[in-house]
């Protein structure tokens, strides 16, 4: 799989380059396949693009929450078991109306709240039943008199917008207790609690945020105005985000394609072999996504990132391959015949830098997290599929079209003009000295300075989160402004904790004392843990709900073991509160709301849960974790951070294996993997630097940047021991390797870090943190290897350490 | 000695099956000692006392929290129940009294740090069966009916509260509950006898608050119910204010005094009720509890927050324009600078 430079000249010279005078018999079965039938495989690639292409056609963006959960880790397993006792946690949005022109108790604001509520009301999938705000009559007032308790609609039941209906509204919303919920705390703004069905009732098909998002923008948040303020704040709002977001990133899309042709232009001065490259890539990009769209998958804001990869990859290797067309064409060969021989030359090596991004890929298959797997899934099909596009077609269409003569008598000239001064050469003939002891040492030095300092820093790494709001999207994004100032003006926390709480198995089975009693003391516990601002359950309400049926004694603010008292209690608190019971009594959610969801305080306020559940478990009441969003980002932190210690070894056992098979010399895979490793820890130190913490996003982040990284490393020191098999010191093997393969490793590089730097401009939060980590590992990476690879060398893998005794091996 | 070792490792799994059954298994919070909070004056607190130099308050939990002579740290004491409690009183500033739920009687005698349990439903059942049983066996036939309501309001177990404690001296003392439960002590809390015979109760409405106001001793319950005690009677005779909703407690002095309730209602008597009349308050949420300032002024206050002054020896009661953010339960006077206060969010000290 080595590219042998000598016996490509060999061959060049001695077979007729003229394409009739070529031995159409010559070349493996492989070659004879392709090349034989290249019309006959052109045809059903067109024919390829245009099913897929329409297939993609059809492809949709979504986001699912589950889908980026660890599903198998228990909390989740717990969560999804128990969705329906879940109803507080569930999926919801809350609508802020504000008036920011005055209060709450003006006939205007009031109508258009009432106008807004309607809206909503009619909108498709929403649980119209447990909706509230102050225009459902489900959200009441009650007061106990001497005749027992008495209540009624917080919104009049003939309210007329007068001064004396608004007054008795006023006083409704102070006998119901709902500032700080439904209104806020300054009394000029009120929310519309939305709660979602996971399923239509009627047609079965799941919830779609992306179009219940639709309809929020066209229909509520369009009702503002300079006196009409709306927020929109819960899970299905930063789902909606999301997928607005994915439509915003396919655009960049585009760009990345543009600056990826600007790139392969400027290296190759030819637009035939430009646009071939780029119409492989895309036609790859093309398939990919029509794939994706016949298995059943839709982009998500992971997969979604895969045909920019793809693209970058597939350009990368385009560029390798028209490479040695263009300059094999630039010797004189028919453009036929140069295709054939540089499919025959590189095709090998191609397929085992792709194998390698492709093990890259698999690892993360270890990330128990379902969207990480579509990503990794996407990605290996991706990869397969520039096998064919641009190890086969891409030939095959150049073989057809050939590439501009100028251009290829140029490729020729930079190739073998030694006295030129072009940015290249300079820049060659600097990284040349690394070769030589003294450059070898300073530069062995430095790298060990920042492998050293960029250790110390990267320990302190953060696991998770830990900016406010939603960290799916940046911390100044609307939706996180939304979420401010519902913290701000409520008094509601959005970082909340759930315990599931099961009774026995029998009806009603939390209807009982000990079960109450349990749910008191976890609260009771909870609220001693730092970081926990507060708990709300079902046995927080029982003692009110008693009280309030002994006249409102706050002597009677207890839970009282008698069973009829107990039982109309609890049904107290699930017509008033339905969303902390499940409808059959067995089942409630422990809510505790946190200040923060900084790894340490999910963490603490965890295990703290799980040592009383230990200790209070049993027949009677069973405590589980976890739900709430900020159970499932601890649930994720512990996924993410079993992964990220068993990660780093499975990619690089990888990749070490992969460099093995491909140089069969310990030393080359020694100088090949040190410089990805030096590129690692820094990438550690800089998410330190960055505050970004290890999380699903990050992830993959390592294994795409070695995996796709020790590319260079494949097409440069497999060059460079290419010539020093041949008898080269390492300085002139270097040399050569580098005026042979160092323009390509520059433009790899630099095309698969514009393809992922984009990703640095997206809305969503993680993705531009990966751009930002990819970004920099494909660019550290390239450097390491240019700069590395001979200072490594020179102690490693001087000429005569390169055991003529492998040569056989490798040449074949 | 190979079956040692298997007898032994035999029994530490077995000790060990053992136990994990046994903290599995739920324990009722009368048998389970209070937990010790990290903040527990900020705990939901019920009632406050003035014992000697220092403050105690008790609330729900167990939770009983002991000032320092400034009134400005609070410490947890030590607490054999985790019941709810809702009423103490000392009478010097080491012996005192608290109760609450499951029928707990708590006593201290070392001004509120430790505490024993004197009663609870439990024992109370037993003792006032085997009291009136042996009263009706001794021929006092008309006792059955206290019998009756006795067995009635222990059947679910012991899960009434006493609502309130009253001791007139280190030996007797009383304690009253919902469902017209009530009994007395004559040796200190060490044995307890019923008195729902020493009522005019008929119905057995609620008792929410027993207390003795310059020598006299008052009860107030349900339905506007005002019970006053004659010494002569060994009885508290009715002294109904006519209000149809409950009363939760009693303030005032020898010449005055102001019973209140639900909804803001407050009602007072200047003939140690044999006539009420109704105050006049702005504010409508109920009255937890009241007091008397220094300076002969009324205090009350309520669920909302508020506290309510009166100057005319409860007439009229004005609101004072901060209103607390929790619902309030009890109040008392340190000095003319510090007011405390205890309600659903712990203590809070406040310069009136």
């Amino acid at each position: 799989m080595t590219m042998d430079v000598q016996a490509i000249q060999k061959e060049i010279a001695a077979q007729r380059l003229s394409h009739n005078d070529f031995d159409a018999s010559s070349g493996n079965f492989l070659e004879l396949l392709i090349f034989n039938n290249r019309f006959v495989i052109l045809i059903i690639s067109v024919l390829l693009t245009l099913v897929l292409g329409y297939s993609a056609t059809r492809l949709t963006v979504n986001a699912s929450y589950i889908d980026m959960l660890p599903q198998h880790q228990q909390y989740v397993v717990n969560y999804e078991a128990n969705r329906k006792a879940l109803r507080a946690l569930g999926d919801s949005v809350r609508i802020v109306v504000e008036n920011k022109t005055g209060n709450i108790y003006n006939p205007q604001y009031l109508a258009t709240l009432r106008k807004i509520n309607d809206k909503v009301f009619l909108l498709p999938g929403v649980d119209r039943s447990f909706m509230k705000s102050l225009w459902m009559p489900v959200v009441r007032w009650t007061q106990i008199t001497e005749q027992g308790v008495v209540g009624g609609s917080v919104m009049p039941d003939d309210y007329d917008g007068s001064a004396a209906s608004i007054a008795q509204l006023r006083q409704n919303i102070g006998l119901a207790g709902i500032t700080g919920s439904l209104v806020s705390n300054d009394q000029r703004s009120s929310i519309i609690f939305v709660p979602l069905l996971d399923v239509d009732p009627a047609t079965g098909a799941p919830f779609d945020y992306g179009k219940f998002w639709q309809e929020m923008k066209s229909q509520v948040l369009s009702m503002q105005s300079p006196s009409v303020g709306i927020h929109i704040v819960g899970f299905a709002a930063i789902m909606g985000n999301l997928i607005a977001a994915l439509h915003e990133i396919l655009g960049f899309f585009l760009i990345a394609a543009c600056i990826a042709s600007i790139f392969i232009f400027a290296f190759t001065h030819c637009v035939r072999s430009t646009v071939a490259i780029l119409a492989c890539s895309f036609i790859a990009v093309v398939w990919l996504l029509g794939i994706i769209r016949f298995l059943g998958y839709v982009l998500d804001p992971y997969s979604i990132l895969v045909p920019f990869l793809v693209f970058a990859i597939g350009v990368s290797h385009g560029a390798q391959k028209m490479n040695g067309i263009m300059q094999d064409i630039g010797r004189g060969a028919h453009r036929y015949v140069a295709a054939r021989l540089t499919f025959r030359r590189l095709f090998m090596a191609g397929l085992t830098a792709l194998i390698a991004d492709a093990v890259g890929f698999a690892v993360l298959n270890v990330i128990q997290i379902e969207a990480i797997r579509t990503l990794a899934l996407t990605a290996s099909i991706g990869v397969s599929l520039l096998v064919f596009t641009n190890l086969v077609l891409l030939p095959i269409l150049l073989s057809y079209v050939g590439v501009s003569q100028k251009a290829a008598m140029r490729s020729l000239e930079t190739k073998q003009a030694s006295g030129d001064h072009s940015l290249f050469e300079r820049v060659f003939h600097v990284l040349e000295h690394f070769s030589e002891r003294g450059w070898a040492i300073g530069a062995i030095v430095v790298a060990l300075m920042l492998m050293s300092a960029g250790y110390i820093v990267g320990q302190k790494v953060q696991i998770g989160d830990v900016a406010p709001g939603a960290p799916e999207l940046r911390a100044n994004s609307i939706y996180n402004h939304d979420d401010a100032f519902v913290i701000h003006h409520y008094s509601l926390s959005s970082d909340q904790f759930a315990i599931i709480v099961k009774g026995d198995s029998s009806g009603r089975g939390l209807v009982s004392y000990p079960a109450m009693m349990e749910m008191d003391r976890l609260e009771q516990y909870m609220r001693t843990i730092p970081g926990v601002q507060t708990t709300v359950s079902a046995a927080d309400f029982v003692r009110t709900y008693t009280a309030a049926s002994f006249s409102g004694n706050l002597k009677w603010w207890t839970i009282n073991n008698q069973k009829d008292v107990l039982s109309e209690s609890i049904d107290d608190v699930f017509s008033y509160n339905p969303e902390l019971m499940s409808n059959d009594f067995s089942a409630a959610p422990l809510i505790v709301y946190l200040s923060d969801h900084k790894a340490s305080t999910l963490t603490a306020v965890a295990n703290a849960a799980q040592n009383f559940a230990d200790k209070h478990n049993s027949g009677a009441v069973q405590f589980m974790l976890a739900a709430g969003n900020a159970g499932m980002d601890e649930a994720t932190n512990i996924v993410v951070k079993q992964a990220n210690t068993m990660m780093p070894y499975l990619v690089y056992a990888a990749v070490i294996i992969l460099c093995f098979i491909s140089f069969r010399n310990w030393r080359a895979v020694v100088v090949a993997v040190v410089p990805l490793v030096l590129t690692s820890v820094l990438c550690q130190a800089l998410m330190v630097m960055l505050g970004i913490g290890v999380k699903v996003a990050t992830l993959p982040v390592i294994a795409l940047g070695v995996g796709i990284g020790v590319d260079y490393a494949l097409y440069l020191l497999s060059v460079q021991l290419a010539f020093q098999r041949g008898g080269d010191s390492l300085r002139v093997a270097y040399r050569k390797a580098l005026r042979f393969t160092g323009k390509i490793v520059a433009l790899v590089g630099f095309t698969l870090a514009t393809g992922v730097s984009l990703w640095a401009f997206s809305p969503i939060k993680f993705q531009a943190d990966m751009g930002i980590l990819l970004t920099f590992m494909f660019l550290w990476n390239m450097l390491g290897a240019l700069i590395l690879i001979p200072a490594l060398s020179h102690f490693l893998l001087q000429t005569k350490w390169v055991a003529p005794s492998t040569r056989a091996v490798v040449l074949h | 000695m190979l079956w040692v070792r298997t007898v032994f490792s035999a029994s530490v799994l077995l000790g060990f099956a053992a136990r994990s059954a046994a903290a599995a298994d739920f324990v009722d919070p009368m048998n389970a000692p209070a937990v010790h909070a990290p903040a527990p004056a900020t705990q939901p607190l019920i009632a406050l006392s003035r014992a000697g130099d220092h403050m105690v308050a008790v609330g729900v939990r167990g939770m009983v929290v002991t000032s320092d002579a400034s009134g400005t740290k609070w410490l947890q004491a030590n607490v054999p129940v985790e019941s709810d409690l809702v009423a103490v009183q000392f009478i010097d500033a080491n012996n005192g009294w608290a109760c609450g739920h499951n029928g707990v009687i708590l006593h201290s005698t070392d001004g509120g740090h430790s505490w024993v349990r004197q009663l609870d439903g439990n024992s109370a059942r037993t003792e006032f069966e085997a009291y009136y049983n042996h009263k009706i066996a001794a021929g006092d036939a008309a006792l059955s009916t206290y019998l009756a309501e006795i067995q009635l309001n222990f059947d679910a177990g012991p899960t009434l509260p006493w609502l309130s404690v009253w001791f007139d001296d280190a030996q007797t003392g009383y304690v009253v509950g919902s469902f017209g439960d009530l009994a007395i002590t004559r040796d200190g809390g060490k044995t307890w006898q019923p008195w729902l015979d020493h009522i005019d109760n008929p119905n057995f409405y609620d008792l929410n608050a027993i207390r003795n106001i310059g020598g006299q001793l008052y009860i107030v319950g349900e339905q506007g119910g005002v019970y006053v005690f004659d010494p002569a009677a060994q009885k508290f005779v009715a002294r109904p204010t006519g209000y149809d909703g409950s009363l939760f407690g009693i303030t005032g002095t020898a010449q005055a005094v102001v019973v209140f309730g639900m909804r803001g209602n407050i009602f007072y008597s200047g003939d140690q009720g044999k006539t009420w009349n109704k105050s006049s308050s702005a504010a409508s949420s109920s009255i937890m509890a009241g007091a008397v300032l220094a300076d002969g002024r009324f205090v009350l206050v309520n669920v909302a927050g508020d506290i309510l002054v009166s100057s005319d020896e409860g007439k009229t009661f004005v609101a004072q324009p901060q209103v607390q953010g929790m619902p309030l339960t009890d109040f008392a006077e340190t000095d003319a600078h510090h007011w405390l206060l205890t309600g659903l969010g712990g203590i809070k000290d406040v310069d009136p």
